[in-house]
């Protein structure tokens, strides 16, 4: 195998997806949505054989390509567009239809002002999005789709006090463990009497969507925060800002942010206390095999926030933090903040922002760690050094869920918890990992 | 958009002739092909993608092995608007640094290509500053490339930069168009392919790209004959290598049924002279494979196809399927048009006059379509009510929740050509037939 790079190279390939791609993943989380890209034809190819990769299949989801050509950037993309749409508003079934534009519109030019009204008979809702895969990450990508779709949905001046929306779930594929999370989500919720309206996104069709408004709360979670003020200024809805609820610190944080919010303080504090007299003798017969643990995570930032504070209290050691996401400001000094809150751990992480796949493997080359929680990319990366790898962060291809298998709240510390002990135990019976440990407690 | 559909009996009608609907191209851009060919080779490659991330995700997956690996100087805004040419002269620098790389290609995408990047410039700049070779190939998508053209460029610009004039090995033979990683799809078929061309006395030089290294391409002339197996991918290399170093090339059918197999070697124990002894070594192993199909023959008799591939696939598997008594309903081509350098004319003439034979001298009735898109191509498969598609993977589960058998027609992990492969398509395809699964549970199926 190739010797990779240095980790000071920075150009090397990239873990995370572009801004176009990020587009594309909120765009299919509306059930009946089509897609549109106004795109040459690679950009369809990538995608669709990304999303079928998860389970080598696509599935029903509509997306259509333009397949612009040079001809198309000389004598302009939007006559196209317009004949596309139309075509594609009469012959396919859904309510929604999503344009999205690649780099190449984007450089070129497009004027969607000219585009919509051109638009003939058409019962869809169209949705235009400019989104250059250059113009930014995957996860502003999704933030800035999930924005778009909320202005497009009408405002119902009516507010019921028992419903929230969930803004912000990174929804990415019609499988279990996404409708687990959901599941989970609204299970919570639905203990402190609260229903869930709308979400932002998890598979629901638009019409489901249409009925935001009429929610007075909306949980935020890190990738709607874009969200935010439109919600509160344009909308009327009170905003609860909360982290992703992995882990029991960071559920238990989730659950009581909602029940101050909305004045429910007394059935959350009944309910904790009875989850966690559920959970909590589960968890402690895997708690012995994760302490002391030394772990890398590579995720998105909006996930470490709450994988790392997880990870902490389970009694595990933090050695790499790998961040997927450019454009980060702080992030450093947070996760630095929070260890040093958190746990006796003795020296600092590695933190690399928006790390690269290079980056990755030549540091846990040099660095030991029992196992890594990333995506399948460091799966496949990392199985050259013998690191198990838990797969959690996209992309997920090499993991199948025909059951609720959630990683947020409390039925998710069990699911991860779970993992974590059936990978260390299955590494740990093995001698060459004994050796390897031995070996690197010598350095 | 609607792509070009008509019956079988209205081949010859000027409206068919005339259609030139290259709009709904679908399969990936060149610089897909381009990458591909370059993930089979066995040597240390590295591929540098100038441009955003998002034109690295899918080669991230690295599905299908290989040893190449795949850098991409990820663009942003402001490199958009400022130039990334600094971005990617760092990163060429430091790959030349890198022992096991043995070559360095840069790709460039729609974005390098349309702010105008000046790639060459740069890599003729600091050329004498690396040890290592460089190659730039223009393979950005928004050019109407073919994913062929990228594989076409690949080919040749490494048997232009590195082939030498060598001496010929008499009775030897390229093989040219054949871009799979040996570890993944295309080792057990060039295996075949070495074993029955040693069998007839014919050596095999090479297969481009399939596990081939920069030793290979620097002996490439040494071969008698270019063998054409995708044309689209070919026809640069195998014009160069004509010119400057005396190989001829003989476009052969790809050999997928026994018909098509036993015309490829035929022909090239004719071409070299080897004498008619040959001939009977081939017999064998062709009767020996038409005794086995008869049991398949039996279980897929009278069984409606639908085929969706390639144009340069698509006739020679009809023969194929032809061959197993099954009953083409439905055939689609993805592309169906000639490429003249890097320009895309009307339907092709050479394909259009075969498949019009095909209809004729086999009697079939089926519906054609030409660009489709996907609800067309799913509303002439039910109107015909077909049994099993051949088709890409990422269509698999919607065949499936359609109650039809599914077959790979790209990325197929059993042995594919020549008598045996024949023989492995035709048990895949009595298997998938059989399945019962989505059958009997497809009101079920999502």
């Amino acid at each position: 195998m190739m010797q990779d790079l240095a980790f000071q190279n920075n150009v090397d390939s990239a873990v995370s997806y572009c801004y176009f791609f990020g587009a594309y993943c909120a765009a299919y989380g509306i059930k009946d949505s089509i897609i549109v890209l106004h795109t040459p034809s690679g950009c369809q190819r990538r995608i669709l054989y990304l999303w079928s990769m998860h389970d080598n299949s696509n599935n029903f989801k509509a997306t259509l390509s333009t397949n612009l050509i040079d001809k198309d950037v000389v004598f302009g993309t939007e006559n196209k567009l317009v004949d596309f749409v139309e075509d594609t508003c009469t012959r396919y079934d859904g309510k929604i239809v999503f344009i999205l534009t690649s780099c190449a519109p984007e450089i070129v030019g497009i004027d969607y002002n000219l585009v919509i009204p051109q638009v003939k008979n058409s019962s869809k809702k169209i949705i235009p999005i400019n989104s250059p895969g250059f113009r930014g990450d995957f996860y502003e990508g999704f933030s800035d789709t999930i924005l778009e779709t909320v202005k497009s949905l009408s405002i119902h001046k009516e507010k019921y006090s028992d419903r929230v929306n969930i803004v912000g779930y990174m929804f990415s594929r019609y499988e279990e463990d996404e409708n687990g999370n959901i599941e989970e989500l609204k299970k919570i919720l639905d203990k402190l009497d609260l229903k869930v309206n709308a979400v932002f996104f998890s598979g629901d069709t638009y019409g489901e969507l249409e009925k935001f408004s009429q929610a007075k709360y909306n949980i935020i979670f890190p990738y709607g925060e874009k969200c935010s003020k439109y919600l509160q200024h344009e909308v009327g809805q009170e905003n609860i800002f909360c982290d992703l609820p992995i882990g029991l610190e960071k559920t238990i944080d989730f659950i009581n942010c909602i029940a101050n919010a909305t004045q429910r303080k007394e059935t959350a504090k009944i309910f904790i206390k009875r989850e966690l007299s559920r959970v909590i003798p589960k968890v402690q017969n895997t708690i012995h095999k994760m302490t002391g643990k030394k772990v890398a995570v590579v995720s998105d930032w909006q996930s470490i926030k709450s994988l790392l504070p997880m990870i902490l209290e389970f009694g595990m050691e933090p050695v790499l933090i790998g961040i997927y996401n450019s454009n980060l400001n702080e992030s450093k000094e947070k996760i630095l903040d929070l260890i040093a809150k958190n746990s006796t751990l003795q020296y600092e992480p590695i933190v690399i922002e928006a790390c690269t796949r290079g980056q990755i493997k030549e540091t846990l080359r040099d660095n030991y760690v029992d196992f890594c929680i990333g995506s399948s990319i460091e799966s496949r990366d990392l199985d050259e050094l013998d690191i198990p790898t838990l797969e959690y962060s996209l992309p997920l291809f090499e993991k199948h869920y025909n059951f609720n298998s959630p990683t947020l709240g409390f039925d998710g510390v069990l699911n991860m918890s779970t993992q974590i002990f059936n990978l260390l135990n299955k590494k740990a019976l093995r001698r060459e990992s004994v050796i390897k440990k031995l070996e690197s407690l010598k350095k | 958009m609607k792509g070009l559909c008509f019956s079988s009996e209205n081949i010859n009608d000027v409206s068919v002739q005339n259609y030139c609907g290259t709009g709904n191209v679908n399969y990936g851009c060149s610089m897909r092909g381009a990458w591909r060919s370059l993930q089979c080779m066995k040597d240390d490659v590295a591929i540098v993608i100038h441009g955003p991330k998002g034109c690295n995700n899918e080669f991230k997956l690295d599905y299908v092995g290989g040893v190449a690996r795949t850098y991409c100087t990820n663009m942003n805004e402001k490199d958009v608007i400022t130039g990334g040419l600094s971005k990617l002269e760092k990163l060429l620098f430091e790959l030349n640094n890198v022992e096991k790389i043995s070559l360095i290609v840069v790709l460039t995408t729609c974005t390098s290509e349309l702010i105008g990047e000046d790639i060459d410039g740069l890599v003729s700049k600091i050329k004498s500053k690396m040890s290592k070779k460089c190659l730039v190939l223009h393979t950005s998508g928004i050019s109407g490339m073919a994913q062929s053209d990228g594989h076409n460029m690949v080919i040749s610009e490494l048997v232009k930069s590195f082939t030498k004039s060598q001496e010929k090995i008499p009775n030897s033979v390229n093989y040219i168009g054949y871009s799979w990683p040996f570890d993944y799809r295309a080792g057990r078929d060039m295996f075949e392919l070495e074993k029955l061309l040693n069998s007839i006395g014919i050596t095999l030089n090479g297969v481009f790209t399939s596990n081939l290294g920069l030793n290979d391409i620097e002996k490439a002339s040494r071969a008698s004959l270019n063998i054409v197996r995708c044309p689209g991918s070919a026809y640069s290399t195998i014009k160069f290598m004509e010119e400057n170093f005396d190989v001829p090339y003989l476009k052969l059918p790809i050999p997928v049924g026994i018909k098509n197999t036993t015309l490829f070697f035929e022909s090239l124990v004719d071409y070299f002279h080897l004498g008619d002894e040959k001939k009977l070594i081939l017999n064998e192993y062709r009767l020996f494979t038409e005794k086995k199909l008869n049991y398949f023959k039996r279980l897929l008799n009278g069984k409606k196809v639908a085929v969706a591939v390639g144009a340069n696939r698509t006739l020679d598997l009809i023969e194929a399927l032809l061959e197993l008594e099954l009953d083409i309903k439905v055939i689609s081509f993805y592309r169906l048009h000639e490429t003249i350098g890097d320009k895309v004319t009307n339907i092709s003439g050479k394909t259009f006059k075969r498949l019009s034979n095909l209809i004729k001298n086999e009697n079939l009735h089926c519906d054609v379509l030409a660009y489709p898109d996907s609800k067309q191509f799913w509303e002439v498969i039910k109107k015909n009510e077909v049994d099993i598609v051949f088709d890409v993977h990422t269509n698999r589960k919607l065949i499936h929740n359609m109650g039809l058998a599914f077959s790979e027609s790209m990325d197929v992990e059993h042995p594919y050509h020549f008598y045996y492969g024949f023989l492995a398509l035709a048990a895949n395809l009595v298997q998938e037939l059989n399945q019962p699964f989505y059958k009997k549970y497809k009101e079920f199926c999502l």
